[in-house]
């Protein structure tokens, strides 16, 4: 999987460069602003752009290139790195679709097993959404008449690993039951959440994260 | 009264006047003394002329009616010269009654009312020695008693009056500059009249050792009380002079005290105080911005309020007595209007100064506050997370190769420990300076703070791009910070935030639905609310009523 790698320290760039390199992807080319970003998309058309959020010019050069990419260049997914856990900004790289992008909090380069998963997802045509912004979302207080109360413990973690992007089967995997019974919990999730199922995982990801916003 | 009315009591005391010395003229009884006849006439109507002119001034005032009675009476009393024998009688009967009510009118000067009770026992007494004791002889046939009678009620007489005299001058003593200025003065005529009396009852009763002077002058004196009392009410009218000259000396530049000395210098009290009103305080100040209670109740001191154009502007902290001449207060308050208003944007104006210090020395103390909890928690916890990362590093280092699984462990306690000191500082660089506002500006911000309020928040921002930096972030601290005490102390199920630009501010509101009675002065949590808000040139308020939620409003200006 080729990958372009945006990060205006270049000790982290480096660093993330080398440990990506070390799980067998290919960095083909690394940027430290916006402008140079968009010229290395432009280039080398990687699978995957790995863009930390806050990059000169301005403080959020980083979203407003990641936005560009998802335009112009359809074919190539977007992996946005924050510092801080910030639901708003995941809604709005969410906003049309949730094919080849992610949210994934900066910490999580210390993990490469968590983060190469990540980048793959995305290369794949998948979505990721950090786990502290799917908690904050789902954890929040909510009034009493919202339909998330009557969600149990069960469906309330599959909802969650939905919001992060994951497949029936990646849940599965993840709690440990079968496909089917993700299933199920996937219907009764819909059904009480009065939300219209769909068989796309991204249309799907879209609809739980409109419900989680509201 | 109505001017009908005056003029039907000027008329009958016309009337009566003339008709008493029409009967006493052809009597010839004193037809060599025309000149006791015209004063005689000039007793009565002065006193009802001047009564006339002092009730239609101050129709709430009795001294006008009691002078209108005094000259009444008076010209009853003289039938006493008639011949005719019933004229003579009721002449008899009320010729000395006009003095008692002159000397109820002395004891009840200026307002009307006998204030005190030495004032009124001693008016009952002048009363009841002219009604009973003055009068009671004349049924007595024994002319012996009835003339021992009639000596001993001239002597109380006397002393009611020498009483009287020494009640006015303790008054005097007692009295406000400007209450001698504005009615006192006219004690004296009042006090000499009654001395002259005393003498020439006096002189009655001795059988004349100083032969008709005493009587002569009591009855000049007596004449001229009304015209003085006159010349007293057009002296408060020739007051209407000073306005003039208060209204051209509040032509020129003044400096910031001479405006009290001036107004002062108009009513004629050296006592006058202006407080200047505050209306988005609520208070009365001085021009150096302290507070100014209003009197109330019995400290001898009334304020006039001062309005213009509908607004409060003032208060005019003066003697009682001026309450006395309404007129010159309205004509002093009126003239003085526009430079009150002056005067009173300037106390606003070192209120706000003031207010604005002390606000600026809690903002430098709640920063220094800051930075101390920031340097605390960077010491306790993450400088000492870092150092026992060094720590596990080195001791994985050391048993990399004698015990690989001891140094494995070591690192993934090393990496577990940078990840919480990574946490801690993003939360404090987060409480540094918010970074989501810097991005996204205020909206997105907001959205992100009701993901991670405690309790549910509902946002409605309405503000059409973003705004100055600094109002960004003073308007999200106290929404920060007022959802953050709603959460602590409201025991609410949410809360609603409302944004939005009007008239070049921002205007904010934060509502909660829970316990309310939260005090502002107390705790300072919204006491730096305000002070940040004030400190962006807005304002702030809180309306918190037990049971009633709390409501936060404030505005920004934001160009």
């Amino acid at each position: 999987m080729r990958l372009v790698l945006a990060d205006d320290s270049i000790l982290l760039r480096e660093g993330v460069a080398r440990l990506l390199v070390e799980a067998g992807f290919e960095v083909v080319g690394q940027a430290g602003d916006a402008e140079e970003l968009l010229e290395q998309v432009k280039a080398h058309e990687p699978d995957v752009a790995i863009v930390d959020i806050r990059m000169p010019p301005d403080t959020d050069g980083g979203l407003r290139a990641a936005h560009e990419i998802r335009t112009r260049y359809p074919t190539v997914g977007v992996l946005v790195l924050s510092q801080y856990a910030r639901p708003s900004y995941a809604f709005e790289l969410l906003s049309d679709s949730a094919e080849r992008v992610g949210y994934l909090l900066k910490d999580r380069v210390g993990d490469l097993a968590e983060l190469a998963d990540a980048v793959r997802r995305v290369g794949q045509g998948g979505s990721v959404l950090d786990p502290v912004v799917v908690s904050q979302l789902v954890g929040r207080p909510r009034e009493d008449t919202d339909a998330l109360h009557d969600l149990s413990e069960r469906e309330r973690e599959v909802l969650s690993l939905m919001a992060e992007g994951r497949s029936n089967q990646a849940i599965a995997k993840l709690l440990f039951i079968t496909e089917r019974t993700v299933e199920k919990h996937v219907k009764s999730i819909f059904t009480k959440l009065r939300l219209p199922e769909s068989p796309d995982d991204h249309r799907r990801v879209l609809a739980v994260l409109a419900h989680l916003r509201t | 009264m109505s001017r009908s009315g005056r003029i039907a009591i000027l008329l009958a005391g016309l009337v009566v006047g003339a008709g008493v010395t029409l009967v006493l003229v052809p009597d010839e009884v004193l037809p060599s003394n025309v000149l006791g006849l015209l004063l005689g006439l000039v007793i009565g109507w002065s006193f009802m002329g001047a009564g006339v002119v002092a009730w239609a001034r101050r129709p709430g005032n009795r001294t006008g009616p009691l002078m209108v009675l005094v000259g009444f009476l008076w010209f009853i009393g003289r039938l006493y010269w008639a011949n005719q024998p019933l004229l003579h009688e009721i002449g008899e009967w009320t010729f000395s009654l006009p003095i008692a009510v002159f000397a109820h009118l002395l004891l009840a000067f200026p307002s009307g009312k006998l204030e005190s009770p030495g004032a009124r026992a001693l008016a009952v007494a002048a009363y009841v020695n002219v009604a009973v004791v003055d009068n009671v002889p004349l049924l007595l046939s024994d002319e012996q008693l009835a003339s021992r009678l009639a000596e001993a009620s001239q002597v109380a007489t006397a002393l009611i009056f020498i009483a009287i005299i020494v009640v006015l001058a303790l008054r005097w003593r007692a009295g406000t500059t400007a209450w001698r200025r504005s009615v006192g003065g006219l004690v004296w005529p009042g006090a000499v009249s009654l001395a002259t009396l005393n003498v020439y009852l006096l002189n009655e009763v001795f059988e004349q050792p100083l032969g008709e002077t005493p009587g002569w002058l009591f009855r000049i004196v007596y004449a001229a009380f009304p015209l003085l009392f006159l010349a007293g009410l057009l002296r408060t009218r020739l007051a209407r002079a000073s306005v003039a000259d208060l209204v051209v000396e509040l032509e020129r530049p003044r400096a910031s005290g001479e405006l009290r000395v001036a107004v002062a210098r108009a009513l004629g009290d050296p006592t006058v105080e202006i407080a200047y009103w505050l209306p988005e305080q609520r208070r009365y100040v001085d021009l150096e911005a302290r507070p100014v209670a209003l009197p109330r109740g019995k400290e001898q001191r009334v304020a006039t309020l001062v309005d213009r154009e509908g607004r409060r502007v003032a208060a005019i902290l003066h003697d009682e007595a001026l309450s006395d001449d309404p007129e010159l207060l309205r004509a002093v308050s009126a003239a003085a209007a526009l430079a009150l208003e002056n005067a009173r944007l300037q106390a606003d104006l070192r209120a706000r100064l003031d207010e604005l210090k002390a606000a600026q020395g809690r903002i430098v103390e709640a920063a220094d506050l800051e930075r101390k909890r920031i340097e605390r928690n960077l010491h306790d916890a993450t400088q000492q997370r870092l150092t026992s990362v060094t720590l596990a590093l080195g001791l994985a280092e050391s048993k990399l190769s004698s015990d690989p699984e001891a140094a494995h462990k070591s690192l993934a306690q090393a990496k577990q420990t940078l990840a919480a000191a990574l946490t801690e500082l993003r939360d404090l660089s987060q409480d540094i300076h918010p970074n989501v506002l810097s991005e996204g500006g205020l909206e997105p911000a907001l959205e992100d703070l009701v993901y991670t309020a405690p309790l549910p928040v509902r946002v409605t921002a309405d503000l059409n791009g973003r705004l100055p930096e600094q109002v960004e972030v003073g308007a999200y601290y106290v929404i920060a910070e007022a959802l953050t005490n709603v959460a602590k102390h409201a025991c609410a199920s949410g809360a609603t935030v409302t944004l939005r630009r009007e008239n070049g501010r921002l205007a904010l509101l934060v509502r909660d639905d829970g316990v309310g009675g939260a005090d502002p002065s107390r705790g300072s949590g919204l006491r730096g609310l305000a002070d940040r808000v004030q400190a962006l040139g807005g304002t702030l308020e809180v309306e918190s009523r037990p049971g009633r939620g709390t409501e936060i409003r404030g505005w920004i200006p934001c160009g």
